[in-house]
């Protein structure tokens, strides 16, 4: 391997972050060649510096400091509200609602004959209601005297009463 | 037997106990703050990152695995805290760095330079000109010790991509390094 391609590979070799077989050749390198090699010592030892300022650096919590920032992440947010219908899925809720409104409209709208029929439907089960009384009562009129009889049927239509 | 702790820890802080999920936290709250300190090298920022992550902790609570280390599950919060912080700061951090650059060049000789910083100032120095992402790729791989696998899944991108930012940071850190040691080799010279 090329002095040139070593020094360009060293930022991760410093770190051990080459592939295993990149680091090989590059190692294999550093050993043959010494300015190589103390570039590597010098990069490798001037990022440990660095690292260790940072790690030096430190700052602490004041007590009250961390009792309010875990009430503030607790009082954010509520686990109970979404037990039933979780926030993520109200709009999925509300478009579901919506589009059983549109079809319903729709249907009604290319169909109106479903309306009628809805009405027909009513007026049968009017007459079924009637059919269900236990009796039946028919009026003659004579159009010449004007006398009137009534008699009252049973379900089977059979004379129960007659009243002149 | 930690483990199973956490986990009952975690099933009460998802129940609204607000002492199980300050218990839970407890032992990594220095953590928190000072991966955040250690990445924006501000203690105002470092509390503002560290509230966050700890909102994110609990509104995520549900996600968490059990079986999986709640250490690294919130750390990795953290980074990202941080890391999205660090995207939102960027411009008004560029701003504020090129004035202390051109202030810190212009008023101080490179003696009072060199003898008047404090170490954070000096890693301020050589963090300088990296990238939110070049900046978060090296604290957590470098200062935090985080593989490199860890470091892709925490900042959501590929290893390959985490290798290349890592290379940038470093060649970046050194040359800003080599600067500070000129100033101050400047400084000796006098």
């Amino acid at each position: 391997m090329e002095c040139k391609k070593t020094l360009r590979l060293l930022p991760l070799l410093v770190g051990e972050d080459l592939p295993e077989k990149k680091a090989s050749r590059v190692k294999s390198h550093l050993n043959e060649c010494p300015s190589c090699m103390k570039e590597y010592e010098h990069y490798r030892d001037l990022l440990e510096e660095t690292k260790q300022w940072i790690r030096s650096e430190t700052t602490e919590w004041k007590a009250k400091e961390w009792a309010d920032c875990v009430k503030k992440a607790v009082n954010s947010h509520s686990f109970k509200n979404k037990v039933f219908i979780p926030l993520s899925f109200k709009p999925a809720w509300a478009a579901s609602v919506i589009l059983v409104i549109v079809i319903a409209l729709s249907v009604f709208i290319t169909n109106p004959s479903l309306i009628k029929e809805g009405s027909q439907a009513s007026q049968s089960a009017a007459l079924q209601g009637e059919e269900s009384q236990k009796t039946v009562e028919l009026t003659l009129v004579s159009q010449e005297t004007g006398h009137k009889i009534k008699w009252i049927l049973n379900k089977e239509f059979n004379l129960e009463e007659e009243i002149k | 037997m930690w483990m199973r702790d956490e986990a009952g820890l975690v099933d009460k802080a998802l129940k609204g106990d607000e002492s199980a999920f300050e218990i839970l936290l407890h032992p990594y709250r220095k953590g928190i703050l000072n991966m955040a300190y250690q990445i924006t090298l501000n203690a105002e920022d470092a509390k503002d990152i560290s509230q966050e992550a700890v909102v994110r902790a609990y509104k995520y609570m549900k996600k968490f695995k059990k079986t999986k280390s709640f250490k690294n599950w919130i750390y990795k919060i953290t980074a990202n805290a941080a890391y999205d912080f660090l995207r939102k700061q960027r411009s008004d951090r560029n701003l504020i760095a090129e004035k202390e650059r051109i202030g810190l060049e212009s008023k101080s000789s490179p003696e009072e330079f060199y003898q008047n910083r404090e170490t954070k100032e000096k890693i301020e120095f050589c963090l300088r000109y990296l990238t939110p992402k070049e900046r978060a790729v090296y604290m957590l791989r470098d200062v935090r010790e985080f593989s490199i696998k860890e470091t892709s899944q925490t900042l959501n991108i590929s290893s390959q991509s985490v290798r290349t930012h890592l290379s940038r940071a470093r060649k970046k850190i050194r040359s800003q390094f080599e600067r500070l040691n000129q100033k101050k080799g400047g400084a000796d010279g006098m």
